[in-house]
């Protein structure tokens, strides 16, 4: 059977478009006002445990568990980039500038890439499958009728755990990346030392401060965007599903778009 | 009770309803529900599948905003159609709600779940919110599984947590929906004797959803019944009432279990 979003001329799917659109603007608005008043009712609580309830656990599932799998990743990613840009470079005898490479580009934007990546396939999923399980079971709903806004309890804790993870993340994805890229120089016979002093050569702090600076802002976004892709989950099963992979996708594009805002400010701003 | 509280006068009724009319995307699945509970009344909002009584619930615990229509809980305003409802109300702490499916905390333990609207409250002792708890989960049996994770008990049980969490801050008045859905005739009527102890021990007031005949003809003073067809409340009154006596075809038919006529869908 059709859908009544199946049938029906052109201008009836792209007036339903439209208004599909709009409501998710419309949501998006009203998400960030709601996130907004539960930050300032959490500034102001004073009840303590009602701030960022069950903070530390999932600060340690989005943080800590995902150490492992975000060095893995750094891992090899500092080598394959080494390696390959290794494999061109020697050919002119300046393979050392592998060193410098990697060190620039894990710490102005791989190793955040890599953290943001991470946090949006393992968190961003789970936040929305978590919370978009407890709005089909009516868990949301039970907390609303005790006067619990779903928004201070289940999305700010998460908000928060993912702001602070995905930079502290990106700094194992950074050690590493460059741990990789060090092998493979040390296959052409350079040393530690060497490779350090070039890694970091075109590098300044302010480039590290700027890196978790972002990693700051991607955190908050995708940690977001799985959150609000859970409320706003429809009912059955499969509903669950979509908004996981909504989440997913979502996060992705967005802090893949930041990245690129990002990008243009700091280069206008000669960074 | 109702009569009775409407000649006393001088008092509010628990719940009211004026004029609602309650839906989904200006849809009205009831229209013009007038509802008068009184203290201490247990009331069961009846109807067919599909016709609206678990909508009505959630209009009524705030849940889904009115299109038409007021409710008011011991004389103040509740929820009023076309007027943002407050996030967190003060009118909430005076009602409990139990869910269908116990909506009950899967990643908390059952001392924990009960412990959840607290935090609504200005910070208390733990001590004392685990004594107040357990006092709940001891009047709904279930002491010994405090420690327990829902996945850990029994749908019967599940339930009975529910009514202990929706019971932990003293409500005035507790909502149930379908408490008795999917039991098992003793769990049922254990679970009845429960609702009654709970309602006598504090002239509690008590408005559920139910199907279970067994259910309301054992413990409901009133009940309401929602129409499908017209969209709105057929009859109102004592459940045994509603069967002798209505003039509606359709509520005798629902609680004699008559069947309907076929319909052929096109």
């Amino acid at each position: 059977m059709a859908t009544e979003k199946e049938s029906g001329s052109i201008a009836e799917r792209t007036g339903f478009a439209i208004v599909s659109l709009a409501r998710e603007v419309g949501g998006i608005f009203e998400f960030c006002g709601r996130l907004a008043a539960a930050v300032w009712r959490a500034c102001f609580s004073r009840n303590m445990r009602s701030r960022l309830p069950g903070f530390a656990d999932i600060f340690m599932r989005a943080g800590a568990e995902a150490v492992p799998v975000t060095m893995l990743v750094g891992f090899l990613l500092g080598f394959i980039i080494a390696y390959m840009s290794a494999a061109m470079l020697n050919k002119f005898g300046a393979e050392i500038y592998v060193a410098n490479l990697i060190g620039l580009s894990l710490i102005k934007e791989l190793g955040i890439i890599v953290a943001a990546i991470v946090i949006a396939a393992r968190s961003a999923s789970a936040f929305a499958a978590e919370i978009g399980t407890m709005t089909v079971n009516d868990e949301i709903s039970a907390m609303r009728t005790m006067g619990i806004d779903p928004v201070g309890y289940l999305v700010l804790p998460r908000i928060v755990a993912g702001a602070l993870a995905l930079p502290l993340l990106s700094l194992f994805a950074d050690l590493a990346g460059l741990v990789g890229g060090y092998l493979t120089l040390a296959m052409f016979g350079y040393s530690a030392k060497v490779f350090l002093t070039n890694a970091f050569s075109f590098c300044a702090p302010a480039d590290l401060v700027t890196s978790l600076a972002k990693g700051v802002v991607f955190g908050i976004a995708i940690s977001a965007a799985g959150c609000r892709c859970g409320l706003s989950t429809g009912l059955g099963a499969d509903a669950v599903g979509k908004a996981t992979t909504k989440a997913v996708v979502s996060s992705l594009v967005l802090f893949i778009a930041m990245d690129g805002i990002f990008a243009l400010i700091l280069s206008a701003r000669g960074a | 009770m109702a009569a009775e509280q409407a000649r006393d006068g001088a008092r509010a009724f628990a719940l009211e309803t004026e004029g609602l009319d309650t839906g989904y995307g200006g849809y009205a699945v009831q229209r013009n529900v007038n509802l008068k509970i009184a203290q201490g009344e247990i009331f069961v909002l009846l109807g067919g599948s599909g016709c609206g009584k678990s909508t009505v619930m959630r209009t009524l615990v705030g849940l889904q905003p009115p299109l038409r229509g007021r409710v008011r809980f011991f004389g103040e305003t509740f929820v009023q159609a076309g007027v943002e409802p407050d996030e967190s109300p003060p009118l909430l702490r005076r009602i409990g709600v139990m869910f269908q499916n116990g909506a009950l905390f899967g990643s908390k333990t059952l001392m924990e779940n009960c412990a959840i609207p607290f935090e609504t409250l200005p910070a208390r002792p733990q001590r004392e919110i685990d004594e107040i708890c357990m006092e709940k989960l001891e009047a709904v049996g279930l002491a010994a599984f405090a420690g327990h994770y829902p996945s850990q008990i029994s749908g019967g049980m599940q339930k009975r947590a529910a009514i202990a969490r929706a019971l932990v801050l003293d409500p005035d008045i507790l909502f149930l929906d379908e408490p008795s859905a999917g039991l098992d005739p003793v769990t049922s009527a254990g679970l009845d004797e429960l609702i009654l102890e709970i309602r006598d021990r504090r002239r509690m007031t008590v408005v559920m959803v139910s199907h279970e005949l067994a259910s309301i003809f054992a413990i409901a003073d009133r009940a309401v019944f929602f129409d499908r067809e017209t969209h709105s409340a057929l009859d109102e009154g004592a459940p045994a009432a509603l069967r002798d006596g209505s003039p509606h075809e359709a509520v005798r038919a629902f609680f004699n279990r008559t069947p309907a006529p076929r319909q052929v869908e096109r």
